[in-house]
């Protein structure tokens, strides 16, 4: 049967395809026009801001993609420090973003490791737990955050509002939400076998955890790492709320603020200042591409 | 176990007990009994887990779990607590505050003695003492290092030889005279200086060139009566009690109202108001609805722009694939606040550039941040620029898990490509992309960073509200609590947060059951 009516389905097949073919000159300029549309509008303020940052002139009146008279004066201006505490902010971002991705791992891989490996009462809770608290938006407790901080800046300066220190704590008290199960999944994916043969070799729970289970989780680790620290990095929300002097401003709050509505006179410093920041950020992104997406299409499918 | 391990341990927990134990009783101090006492049952559990091996597992975990609960949990049950009161501008101080506050005002009642005041100097100890005499001519000495009033009869002589009219030339201890019009070079600290002389407390009125210096006896204005929680005003007599965070007197017309008040719980009020107070309900249905129709919005367009990118990038006869795929990925690898910042330039109806380019062929500079709908409008084209990449990711990632021989099976039975989209192509993706759209919806429903850098959540609604017309809930939560020029509202503001947690929370409840992530909990154990 099956062989039989292979021809037949061979032949409508290649008349198909020989319409197709008339027609497939003029749909690919069509989807080559459009794919170069798309691309000109997505990459259109990224070339403005590229173009802005070697503008001597320092605004967008006027601004151009490609500037008259190209120059690193801006880049200049900001390394020179007098201008703006751009570097400043920059260096707060960075900070922030490093203590916290720090402690961020640190904390759920610690939980995770138990949560995958040994099994007790009140695990299925816990886990329970950090899915039911993931289901609520922290940020619109908002208000509870602010007085939380602004009285345990009474007691430990450091943590209080307005501190970059606040700010972190604010960052690892979420640690445990998505984090603490994507690593979880991954340490459910290393045979146990592995940590049971170094047990019967003598080692104990924290040398095997250190030894033989963290070298293995090198890739997650680092794919949370980032994925903390670009999230930490473009955080626009508590930093505006909790952050109330320049000089504690992460960059994402100083340079809209510093821009704010003078774009027709600080716009040239601002897109070498934002550049500098971000360009690093959408590398990183970048290069993680394919976990993204990889992750992204295995979610959507297994829906 | 080596002993080693468990001196070292023992110094560890000795060391965490004392710091988080000082932490529990300062933050309990602080912030309510409650969290004090939170924290001191956390020491008690990290004491027990960390000593006894049956609680091994928990050792790794409780790390995180304080963060979970100090700064997700509690802030959420402090947000409830918060939302049923009425703490804000006109509410902030506590009630003791208040109380403390008014205990220092004074008053001079029209019967109060003046006193005659001589000033004495002690010029290398810095100091004063004080000669007071009453208006039946009783001599008094007020020491600071003291306190309160001596009586010196007429004929003590131990302090110092006196003048003519009775007054010492000079006080033992090295105190002199102060000079006529030497008072006033002293005038900041003597307008500070009160002395106690129950029931008044005297103080210099107004400080003069004369080397006698008048001083009124001043009664305190308030007494607080903690049994019956009222305050009484000593002048008049009048008795304020404390209702709904303030003391108030009287009803109606002649009703007086003591400000500042403080925070008392005044029930659903926050809740009710947004259904009988015309000036909050006007612009809170405002503000859902477009938070409602942002979120939709957003997803509606960045999937279809998403989608129809991923169409042609999926399709075979395309050259450099993967080079436009990169490239459409920028908008959502950049930063945002970057990219939305640029925008707000680029659509400035004056200089920016794109307003400039569609002024030269339409005429017109569309007003993008002082026109209520084109704010909308074009809030709601950026969020589509930053947020079809995402969608455009994902759907290729749907396409390709397309079986290829549905599409043949389809083509051989003469259906045309729009009915392969329409049959085909659009509901698979749309099961497989629902949790998604979902999320996306939620994200977008709290999309802050968008809304306040686009335009602050402008342009604003009027004078009668911090709200403007792009505002979400959340920077409409975020201007009432700490932005408003009308004062900030925390009890109001934690309301709207909560409201926030049921609608956003319900939705991702219910994403969460149609992805079967409850179930997942099982797998493995």
């Amino acid at each position: 049967m099956t062989t039989q009516s292979r021809p037949a389905t061979t032949a409508i097949r290649t008349t198909r395809e020989g319409m197709v073919v008339a027609n497939r000159g003029r749909t690919t300029a069509i989807k080559l026009i459009i794919l170069i549309l798309a691309s000109a509008f997505a990459l259109y303020p990224v070339l403005i801001v590229i173009g802005a940052s070697f503008d001597p002139r320092n605004t967008l009146v006027g601004g151009r993609i490609i500037p008259a008279n190209p120059s690193l004066a801006n880049y200049q201006m900001l390394f020179s420090g007098s201008q703006t505490p751009i570097l400043r902010w920059l260096l707060n971002s960075v900070v922030v973003s490093s203590i916290s991705t720090v402690i961020i791992l640190i904390l759920t891989t610690l939980a995770a490791y138990s949560l995958s490996r040994f099994r007790f009462r009140g695990r299925r809770t816990t886990l329970l737990a950090t899915l039911i608290i993931q289901v609520f938006p922290t940020v619109a407790a908002m208000v509870a955050f602010y007085l939380l901080l602004d009285q345990l800046g009474n007691i430990i300066p450091l943590l209080g509002l307005n501190t970059l220190g606040g700010l972190i704590l604010l960052y690892c008290g979420g640690a445990l939400g998505a984090n603490a199960f994507l690593m979880k999944g991954y340490f459910d994916t290393i045979p146990r076998e592995l940590d049971e043969s170094a047990k019967v070799d003598g080692a104990d729970e924290w040398t095997t955890f250190t030894q033989i289970i963290l070298p293995l989780i090198r890739p997650i680790l680092a794919v949370i790492g980032i994925l903390s620290f670009i999230g930490t990095f473009n955080d626009f929300l508590l930093p505006r709320v909790f952050l109330r002097d320049a000089n504690v401003y992460t960059l994402a709050v100083g340079l809209s603020t510093y821009i704010g509505n003078n774009f027709a006179v600080n716009w040239g410093i601002f897109a070498a200042g934002a550049l500098i920041g971000a360009v690093p950020i959408t590398i990183m992104f970048l290069l993680l591409q394919t976990q993204f997406i990889g992750g992204l299409a295995q979610g959507a499918v297994k829906g | 176990m080596n002993i080693r391990n468990l001196i070292l341990r023992l110094i560890f927990l000795a060391i965490f007990d004392a710091l988080a134990l000082q932490l529990a009783l300062s933050l309990g101090r602080e912030l309510g009994v409650l969290l004090g006492v939170g924290i001191a049952i956390y020491v008690v559990i990290v004491n027990i887990v960390f000593l006894r091996s049956e609680f091994f597992p928990w050792r790794w975990i409780l790390p995180a779990l304080a963060g979970m609960v100090l700064l997700i949990i509690y802030p959420i049950g402090y947000s409830f607590a918060v939302a049923f009161t009425n703490y804000g501008d006109g509410h902030l101080l506590s009630k003791e505050q208040v109380i403390a506050q008014r205990s220092s005002e004074t008053f001079a009642p029209a019967d109060a003695p003046e006193f005659t005041v001589y000033l004495y100097r002690n010029d290398s100890a810095n100091a004063f003492r004080y000669w007071l005499i009453d208006p039946e001519g009783r001599s008094y000495l007020h020491d600071p290092a003291v306190g309160g009033m001596v009586e010196v009869a007429p004929d003590d002589t131990t302090y110092g030889a006196r003048d003519e009219n009775g007054v010492p030339r000079s006080l033992n201890d090295g105190y002199n005279r102060v000079p006529a019009g030497g008072a006033l070079g002293y005038s900041q600290t003597l307008q500070n200086v009160v002395i106690d002389a129950p029931p008044y407390q005297i103080r210099f009125t107004r400080l003069g060139i004369a080397e006698a210096q008048r001083a009124s006896a001043l009664l305190y204005r308030w007494t607080y009566d903690p049994a019956t929680d009222t305050l009484t005003e000593n002048e008049t007599g009048e008795v304020y009690h404390a209702e709904r965070g303030n003391f108030v007197m009287g009803e109606g017309a002649t009703r007086k109202v003591l400000q500042p008040g403080f925070p008392a719980f005044i029930g659903l009020e926050n809740v009710t108001r947004v259904i009988t107070d015309r000036n909050v309900r006007d612009p809170f249905a405002r503000v859902f609805f477009w938070s409602v129709g942002f979120a939709g919005g957003s997803v509606l367009l960045t999937l279809a722009l998403g989608l129809a990118l991923a169409l042609v990038l999926n399709s075979r006869d395309v050259p450099l694939k993967p080079v436009f795929r990169s490239i459409l990925i920028i908008p959502y690898a950049v930063p945002g606040w970057l990219l939305v910042t640029t925008w707000h330039g680029l659509l400035n109806p004056i200089y920016g550039p794109v307003n400039i380019g569609i002024a030269s062929i339409f005429g017109v500079s569309p007003q993008w941040f002082s026109d209520p709908a084109l704010a909308k409008i074009g809030v709601l084209f950026v969020n589509m620029y930053l947020g079809f990449p995402y969608m455009m990711l994902i759907s290729l990632g749907v396409l390709q898990s397309i079986p290829t021989d549905m599409y043949e099976a389809a083509t051989i039975d003469g259906a045309s490509w729009w009915d392969q989209f329409r049959q085909i192509t659009l509901p698979l993706l749309l099961v497989a992309m629902a949790p998604l759209l979902v999320a996306s919806f939620a994200f977008n429903f709290n999309n802050f960073t968008v809304i306040e850098l686009f335009n602050g959540g402008g342009p604003s609604m009027g004078a009668a509200t911090v709200a403007g017309h792009t505002d979400l809930l959340l920077s409409y939560t975020y201007r009432l609590a700490f932005a408003g020029a009308s004062g900030t509202d925390y009890g109001f503001a934690a309301a709207l947060g909560i409201f926030i947690f049921i609608i956003v929370g319900t939705l991702t409840f219910f994403n969460f059951r149609l992805t079967n992530r409850f179930e997942e909990l099982g797998a493995g154990s």
